[in-house]
């Protein structure tokens, strides 16, 4: 049966973005996949992640939303100006 | 400064950064092509978006954008595709670009660059979301390959499969960026240059080139290499742009990528000089074959 990529790529993004279960997935995939209630289908296609690549690219995806500038609102701006 | 050989006129240029771009207009003369972060733009005040206008009459613009997370099984968002296809209008820019890559699944923001399983069903879902933007913003945008730190699971397809499957079905322009193409080979054991030949080719229009650096694995076994932008173009990559220019008859616009760690001005014009001996010696190649 064909994989569903959506569902992989909503869990990876929960793995990407949420700490703790990544650190529940390293220590126990099949526990934590099936917990999730994951198609028997990702569950099979994840037994073999490349788990170095994925410790590696949550530590990146972690580091990059902790230090990428974004643009301040109008109210950011104001609440700036206020403060001189 | 264009490249001129053989009727082929490639461009060279940097990638507009705040912390850089006084020296760049000082230095115009010098950088022939300059590329935007359109999400830098979508929330800016009338006049940093009238400014953005007025560069984009003194050199060629192109708009490059972060999140608009394409290649997903999740229909694009047509908020994004709006706010670009505003942003293009305001600014007229040569093109626009954005990543085979997604960004955001669910209500879950990435916050980055995030590569989707490699199979049939993300390439049909890309194509189409590639065609919903196209159809708001009015053009095709240059796709970019994305470096990848951990490769995805449940692929079918190498990289180079879906990619080209991808940019063949939706006619859209190529954006190679040559580290990420360099990174990825690396970080899997692979040749970057029977990778390159590997891609389509012919339909490159855009070229990307940046810089990174080794990273240990968590557990220290082994090394990656990362795509971090903050550092110098190595040697490899202007190797594989020389065989890029070799094997593309078209005109080239390539563009080096710089995020930060910026050394002196000079060094970066250097690397654009860098960039157009390589460009000459692939055209040079080309014409004694």
């Amino acid at each position: 049966m064909a994989i569903n990529s959506g569902e992989l790529e909503l869990f990876l993004a929960r793995l990407y973005t949420d700490l703790p279960l990544f650190e529940e997935f390293v220590q126990q995939p099949e526990i934590t996949m099936r917990r999730e209630h994951l198609s028997e289908e990702v569950i099979a296609a994840l037994q073999d992640i490349d788990m170095q690549g994925l410790k590696l690219a949550v530590k990146s995806y972690h580091h990059k939303r902790m230090y990428t500038r974004r643009p301040l609102t109008f109210w950011q701006r104001v609440t700036r100006a206020l403060r001189f | 400064m264009a490249v001129v050989a053989a009727n082929v006129k490639d461009r060279v240029g940097l990638g507009w950064r705040p912390e850089i771009s006084a020296q760049i207009l000082q230095h115009l003369d010098h950088i022939d092509v300059l590329e935007v972060i359109a999400d830098n733009y979508f929330s800016a005040s009338k006049k940093d978006i009238q400014s953005l206008a007025f560069l984009s009459r003194q050199a060629p613009v192109s708009l490059h954008g972060v999140g608009m997370g394409l290649a997903s099984s999740q229909p694009v968002e047509l908020r994004y595709c709006e706010r670009m296809a505003r942003l293009v209008n305001q600014v007229r820019p040569e093109f626009w670009s954005e990543h085979l890559a997604y960004v955001r699944a669910g209500d879950i923001e990435i916050g980055h660059l995030a590569a989707p399983p490699r199979n049939e069903q993300t390439v049909a879902a890309t194509v189409r979301n590639i065609l919903t933007a196209r159809n708001i913003v009015g053009s095709l945008p240059h796709l970019e390959n994305i470096a990848t730190l951990i490769q995805p699971p449940a692929s079918a397809l190498t990289e180079s499969e879906w990619v080209t499957e991808i940019i063949e079905k939706s006619g859209a322009p190529f954006l190679v960026d040559l580290h990420n193409l360099y990174a990825n080979a690396k970080n899997v054991g692979q040749d970057p240059f029977k990778l390159l030949h590997q891609l389509p080719l012919k339909h490159v229009k855009t070229v990307h080139l940046s810089g990174g650096c080794w990273i240990n694995e968590v557990d220290g076994q082994g090394e990656r290499l990362l795509d971090d932008h903050i550092h110098d173009v190595p040697e490899e990559v202007f190797a594989l742009l020389t065989c890029l220019a070799q094997f593309c008859p078209q005109t080239l616009d390539v563009i080096i990528e710089r995020d930060g760690n910026f050394p002196a001005f000079g060094e970066m014009l250097h690397q654009l000089d860098l960039a157009r001996r390589a460009l000459q010696k692939g055209r040079e190649l080309t014409c004694a074959s």
